[in-house]
Parts: structure tokens; C-alpha cells; sequence
């Protein structure tokens, strides 16, 4: 059997390939691991992801009642739907663990600049995916976090109603924004992502996965196969036993259907790793000086993040400094998102 | 509150009619500006009507303001009756009005044996019961026991008594089914499950306690029994969806025993696969 695929297919060439393919071992070696729990709970999305798509109707009027019935009709329904919820909210967590780690390992030094552009252009869209998704279940909570959000986006000076406009598909949050997400969340930005994803392997393919600079060389090394891959496959199972009991003991709720002509209900908040710039901009004054500002707020967020993504171009020479920027980054999301869900 | 008929009786003769009040407003002078105050007359807010009344009727408002119809009010419920509801504005009345709005009880009362003798006996209506400013939170003990409003007028053994004792039992055992079911969808909810459909059907199976409570004025048991058995029947429904619910849910526990249990073997077998791969490197 092997011998009729790999005449077919070359399989000796990629086990080949992969046979030269070394990780470097020392005290920190674990979190190489977080990026391929990133990229299993994608491949979990889609799977469940295309599941649901099955049932789920992106209208108004049958958003929430098709999840409902996802989730007390359809065989295993509610168990697909909390997966996607859970492992959504995981992701977001394993990319952010594995971007800090690339941060504190110096893992963005030449030649992996472009390495870094890509998984931070990844992450961008992992929180699209998050914000997209959420309206989904068209629930009171996703619906007024929605407007929250697209709010903030009519701020933009100069173009912020026309952005707000194009992002709610209308005036305010209604079917068009429901369609517009959801052609976003299925369609726009799963195929960005894979080409992406796949430009991100093939770079870390080509580089190699990089050991800090402080090490002493030569640094040991382990084989990719298998001695890596059974390593990471274990982390996978160990991802999905997490998932299994989030997933079956604490159920992702529907919550009540939304209702466009109710009041938001009070402490509206949007999802944990939206918290802290949310709590951010509500701490800021109404006026700074001649500028609104939400419109500050905004800016210096836009900001912080170029400098953050330009860190090859700055944090080469100054190892203390990233790592010092990268320690004030984790506690300043850590304290405002608690502050942001407690306040 | 439990009214006694004694003090129906004693309150009796200050009852009059609604010209009777329009004369004492007038005898007492009453001007426009005591209400509506000098400057520019402003229209009273229905939140400040309680307030104006009780310029003069102070012990008027302390009974009102431990009524059921205060504890709405107040709750912002607005709504609920307040002085000008039962007694008018300008055409200021005595009359108890409160048909106005509970005609369903007053409709079941019209058809009850009480009707004609209250009516006979001059006990008012309505507030031969329930009083007038002070009246109380409903409830099933009205009927029979200690706080019965029944055995005010029939003794115990008497056949209303025992009437009432049976009314009480029916909305008692209604009221007791709803709430085990509440209870156990409740549970279901909190641990996760999707039963919001349950809740939604609860809320119209609770109707039935409504409607039972108000059929209880007619003082006949089979007006009493067709909410009842409705509710009851659902009441048992939801029960049977509640228990649902939770069986689910240890059905999805075990089967996360059961892929926990695998997944950790594959675990222990792929750890065992690397030690020896490593071990024979």
C-alpha cells in the first residue's frame, strides 16, 4: 500500500524533508508547542464550523431559533456548537501565547521578520473571526456587544460613519449586518486565513524553528519526526481533553433571543479579549484637549499596534526593552480585562 | 391584611355617593391651586397624584402604601391603581370601581352565590374582602385556615367552609406542580441545558394559576377545575422535560468519562511510543 502512494505521490521526498526538520530542546522548549495548538483548534473550527453551517439560518428571524434547535433537535448539535464556542475562545488564547512567546524567546530576529508579519496578520484575523462570529446566535448580549463595537468604528474621524455604514451593511445592527458577518465569518476570512496559515508553515518550514539567543551554541536538537510530532500530537489530545470537559460540563449558552427595540441590558460587555481596550476607551475623557476622546483612544491603539508589529525593526538591538514591553503588554491585559469585566 | 367584616360595618356609613364627594371637595373650599398649585397650573404626574391626595387624606395613603396595588406602583409598575384610578380626577367618586380593571373577577363574582347576598347585605362588593386602600397580596389562605377570610361569615364544617378548604386545595396543588417544575427546569438551566423552550411554555402554564385564582370568585369547582387541570397537565409535562434534561445531562457526563478515558490512553501509549523511540536512539 505505502509503496503504491509513494510512487504516486513522493512520499519518501517529504519524509525526507521532514527528517532534517530539527527543534531546538532547552528549559523553554514547551512553548513550541502553542503554535500547533493554534493551528488544531483552526482545524477544529472549521470542522465544527462547517457543521453548523448545515442547520444555521443568517437572517433576523431565524438566527437564534436555528442555533436553538442546533442545540436541542439536532443529534450531538449541542455538542459541536459548544466545541466551536470553546474552542474559538482557546484559540484566541494559544495565539496570544504563542505571540507573547515569540516576543520573550526573540523568535522575530532575521530572517524571521516575515514570519512575524504573517502570525500577526494571523492574530488579526483570529479576533476577526471572534467579533464576526459572536453577532452569529443573534442573542441580546452578541447584538448590543455588536453595536458597541461598530460604534467605536463611526469615531474614526473623517471616514467613521461611511466605515460604520459598511461594516453594518445599513444604519444600525440589522439583517444586512447578520449576512454581512456571516459571509465574513464562513466565507472572507477562512480563506484568507488558510492562505495565510499556509504562507506561515512554509516560512517555518524554511527557517526553522529558532532557539533564544542567549543560548549556548550548539544548541541540542530533536528531530521534527517523529520525535516532535508525537510530542505535539500529545499536546492536541491534551488541547481536546480541555475542550471535552469545557464543552461538556459548562455548555456555551444561547441566552435570550435579541430584541432591537429593548434597551441593552445592563453591564454590556464584549467577549474577555475585547475587555481591556473596551475598559481603555471607557476610562478616557469625553474631550482631550481639541479631540474627542474615543478618537484618541483609537489612535494610540492604532499606534501601539504598528510599533508592536514593527518589533523586528526595533527589537533586534534591544532584547531588554521587548522583553520589558512585552511583560507591561501581558499586565495591562491581564488588569484591564479584569477590571473591564468586574466594572 | 385580613379585613374583618366588623370593620366593612363600621366603615359602612362613610361610604357615600360620588355627589357626596364633589360637595365635600367643595365644602371644604377646595380651590384648583390645592392640587394643581399657583403660577402655571401643570398637569399632576401620575408618579405625584399619592402625594397631592395626601395633603388631606394622610391616613388614605398609609393604607394605601401597604397595598399590593402600592407595592406595583411603587416597583414602576405604573399601572397600577393609584387614588385617581378608583376615585376620578375632577369628577372625584367613592364608588369602588374596581371592575374597571379586573372585569374577569368581577364577571366569575357576578355569577357567585355571594353576589346577591353581599349585595343584600350591603358588604360593597369587592372590598367585602379585600378592602378597600389596604388591600393585600392575594393568596390561597384567603381561603381556608387560620388567615381564611371565609370563616369570617361561615363557621367551620359549614358547607362553604368546606368549599373553600376544596378551592384551596385545588389552587394549593397547582400552585405546588408549577413550582417542582420551575424548580427542576431551573436546575436543568443552570447546569447548562438548552431549556428556554420549557421556560417560555412554563410561563404560559403559570396563566392557568392566574386563571384559576380568578375563577375562584365564582365559587364553583368545575370553573375552578378547567384552569387547574390545564396547568397541572402541563405542570407534569414539564416536569417530564425538566427530568429530560437532567438525565442528558448525566448522559453527557458519562460520556466524557468515557473520552477522557480514551483520549488519556492514547496519551500514555504516544508517551510510551517516544520514550522507546528515544530510548533506542
Amino acid at each position: 500500500m505505502y509503496r503504491w502512494l509513494n510512487e504516486r505521490l513522493a512520499l519518501d521526498s517529504i519524509r525526507e524533508l521532514m527528517s532534517h526538520k530539527k527543534v531546538p530542546v532547552h528549559s523553554q522548549s514547551i512553548w513550541y508547542y502553542f503554535g500547533g495548538i493554534t493551528l488544531f483548534l483552526f482545524m477544529i473550527q472549521v470542522a465544527t464550523g462547517i457543521m453548523l453551517l448545515l442547520y444555521y439560518r443568517p437572517t433576523p428571524t431565524e438566527a437564534y431559533e436555528s442555533v436553538q434547535f442546533i442545540m436541542t433537535r439536532v443529534q450531538f448539535g449541542w455538542l459541536i456548537r459548544s466545541i466551536h464556542s470553546w474552542a474559538a475562545n482557546l484559540m484566541v488564547l494559544a495565539a496570544f501565547i504563542h505571540m507573547f512567546s515569540v516576543v520573550f524567546l526573540h523568535a522575530y530576529r532575521r530572517p524571521r521578520e516575515m514570519t512575524w508579519f504573517s502570525g500577526m496578520a494571523l492574530l488579526g484575523l483570529i479576533l476577526a473571526f471572534g467579533f464576526s462570529g459572536y453577532l452569529l446566535p443573534w442573542n441580546e448580549v452578541s447584538y448590543f456587544a455588536t453595536k458597541v463595537g461598530t460604534d467605536m468604528a463611526a469615531s474614526v474621524p473623517a471616514v467613521g460613519s461611511y466605515l460604520a455604514r459598511f461594516i453594518r451593511g445599513g444604519e444600525d445592527i440589522g439583517g444586512g449586518t447578520l449576512t454581512r458577518f456571516f459571509g465574513l465569518h464562513v466565507a472572507v476570512l477562512p480563506g484568507i486565513t488558510t492562505v495565510l496559515l499556509l504562507v506561515h508553515v512554509v516560512l517555518v518550514q524554511q527557517h526553522g524553528i529558532s532557539a533564544p539567543p542567549k543560548l549556548k551554541r550548539p544548541v541540542p536538537e530533536m528531530p521534527f519526526f517523529p520525535n516532535f510530532a508525537l510530542r505535539e500530537m500529545m499536546a492536541w489530545y491534551g488541547t481536546l481533553a480541555v475542550l471535552g470537559v469545557l464543552a461538556a460540563l459548562y455548555p456555551w449558552e444561547l441566552g435570550v433571543k435579541a430584541d432591537p427595540f429593548a434597551s441593552a441590558p445592563a453591564g454590556i460587555r464584549p467577549e474577555w479579549y475585547f475587555l481591556a481596550p473596551f475598559y481603555t476607551l471607557k476610562l478616557i475623557p469625553a474631550h482631550i484637549w481639541i479631540f474627542e476622546g474615543e478618537v484618541v483612544g483609537l489612535a494610540g491603539f492604532a499606534i501601539l499596534i504598528v510599533v508592536w508589529c514593527l518589533l523586528p525593526f526595533w527589537g533586534v538591538k534591544r532584547p531588554r526593552w521587548v522583553a520589558g514591553a512585552g511583560v507591561a503588554f501581558i499586565a495591562y491585559l491581564a488588569t484591564f480585562s479584569v477590571l473591564g469585566y468586574y466594572r | 391584611m385580613k379585613f374583618t367584616l366588623a370593620a366593612l360595618l363600621l366603615a359602612l356609613p362613610a361610604l357615600g355617593t360620588a355627589e357626596d364627594v364633589r360637595v365635600s371637595h367643595a365644602k371644604a373650599e377646595l380651590k384648583c391651586v390645592d392640587c394643581h398649585g399657583s403660577g402655571a397650573i401643570a398637569k399632576i404626574k401620575r408618579s405625584e397624584v399619592t402625594k397631592t391626595c395626601a395633603r388631606c387624606h394622610a391616613e388614605q395613603l398609609k393604607q394605601y402604601t401597604a397595598s399590593v396595588h402600592w407595592a406595583k406602583f411603587s416597583k414602576g409598575e405604573t399601572a397600577a391603581a393609584t387614588c385617581l384610578d378608583c376615585h376620578g380626577s375632577h369628577e372625584t367618586r367613592k364608588a369602588p370601581t374596581c371592575e374597571s380593571c379586573h372585569a374577569t373577577l368581577k364577571e366569575m363574582y357576578d355569577k357567585s352565590p355571594h353576589a346577591k347576598a353581599f349585595e343584600r347585605m350591603q358588604l360593597g362588593g369587592c372590598v367585602g374582602c379585600h378592602g378597600n386602600h389596604e388591600i393585600a397580596v392575594t393568596s390561597s389562605a384567603m381561603l381556608a385556615g387560620d388567615k381564611s377570610l371565609c370563616a369570617d361569615c361561615h363557621p367551620a364544617g359549614t358547607g362553604p367552609s368546606k368549599m373553600g378548604a376544596l378551592l384551596q386545595s385545588k389552587l394549593d396543588g397547582l400552585h405546588t406542580s408549577l413550582q417542582k417544575s420551575a424548580e427542576i427546569l431551573e436546575r436543568a438551566r443552570t447546569v447548562g441545558m438548552e431549556v428556554s423552550d420549557s421556560l417560555v411554555k412554563l410561563q404560559e402554564a403559570n396563566q392557568t394559576q392566574v386563571q384559576a385564582r380568578v375563577a375562584v370568585h365564582s365559587l364553583r369547582v368545575e370553573d375552578v377545575d378547567v384552569p387547574v387541570k390545564e396547568g397541572l397537565q402541563a405542570a407534569g409535562q414539564l416536569y417530564k422535560e425538566g427530568e429530560a434534561a437532567l438525565r442528558e445531562r448525566d448522559k453527557r457526563r458519562m460520556g466524557l468519562v468515557v473520552s477522557l478515558s480514551a483520549i488519556l490512553l492514547t496519551i500514555v501509549g504516544l508517551w510510551l511510543r517516544i520514550r522507546k523511540l528515544e530510548n533506542h536512539s
